[in-house]
């Protein structure tokens, strides 16, 4: 007798903190194995807001007491290699958004008006780690309120793609 | 891939629009969810997912294709 396939599974982690969502990185790899022996599918890990926490490690100075081995950087660096391991080894697909500091001009000052230039928020250890990039932000023009824009960054394309998100939380495009 | 985006650009609700496709689509498969945000809200996928508007028919509408074809998302799924 054969069971049917096991319905698709969505398993969520929520983190209060850097070290929680390394924790949750470090613990993945054997629920991934499990899921792509299961179904010989590829899973796709979802890591929403990767640099929500950085201001926080910032303000409680992580890693600037004396003798601490804790730093940000190696925590990022740890949290960087943890991505890399489940993209390339365990056949995951991997997407994680990051909050941007803001409009930046070609300066690197704020700017009022729809730029694409980019302002890495993540640290130098993730150079060469993301291989595809999804730039997102408002419509700045003022019969646009709700209106989202989007565009590819890598690899470069310049279409703009303008979206809403409806009450239900889908996105819609304009 | 990286989603960048500054506050309240949609980025939580791209992954969210992308959890639901890669769960209903033609090759559902399993998906993780590693909320640092605490802005990604399951019931807002429940709601995507169970909403009467969103049943297997709400994946098929021209709307819907579309936006996940603009996007990439199926694509990005696997």
């Amino acid at each position: 007798m054969t069971l049917p396939p096991a319905p698709p599974r969505r398993p969520q982690v929520r983190c209060f903190s850097t070290l929680d969502l390394l924790a949750a990185l470090r613990a993945l790899p054997e629920a991934l194995r499990e899921s792509h022996a299961r179904t010989g599918r590829r899973p796709l890990v979802l890591i929403d807001g990767l640099t929500s926490h950085a201001a926080a490690d910032r303000a409680t100075r992580m890693g600037r007491e004396p003798g601490t081995t804790l730093t940000q950087s190696r925590v990022q660096e740890a949290l960087s290699r943890s991505v890399q391991r489940i993209a390339k080894h365990e056949h995951a697909a991997v997407v994680v958004t990051t909050t941007s500091p803001g409009r930046v001009n070609e300066g690197g000052a704020v700017s009022p008006a729809v730029s694409w230039a980019f302002r890495a928020p993540l640290l130098a250890c993730w150079r060469g780690t993301v291989t595809a990039r999804l730039m997102l932000q408002p419509s700045p023009r003022s019969g646009d309120a709700g209106v989202l824009l989007a565009r590819f960054l890598q690899p470069e394309a310049p279409e703009v793609h303008a979206f809403r998100v409806d009450a239900a939380g889908a996105v819609v495009p304009v | 891939m990286e989603i960048c985006g500054i506050l309240q650009s949609g980025k939580t609700s791209v992954v969210s629009n992308l959890s639901v496709a890669a769960i209903t689509g033609q090759e559902p498969r399993d998906v993780f969810l590693v909320d640092a945000d605490g802005r990604f809200d399951p019931l807002l996928v429940m709601q995507l997912l169970q909403a009467d508007d969103a049943s297997e028919d709400y994946f098929e509408t021209p709307e819907v294709q579309e936006i996940l074809e603009r996007f990439h998302l199926v694509g990005l799924a696997g």
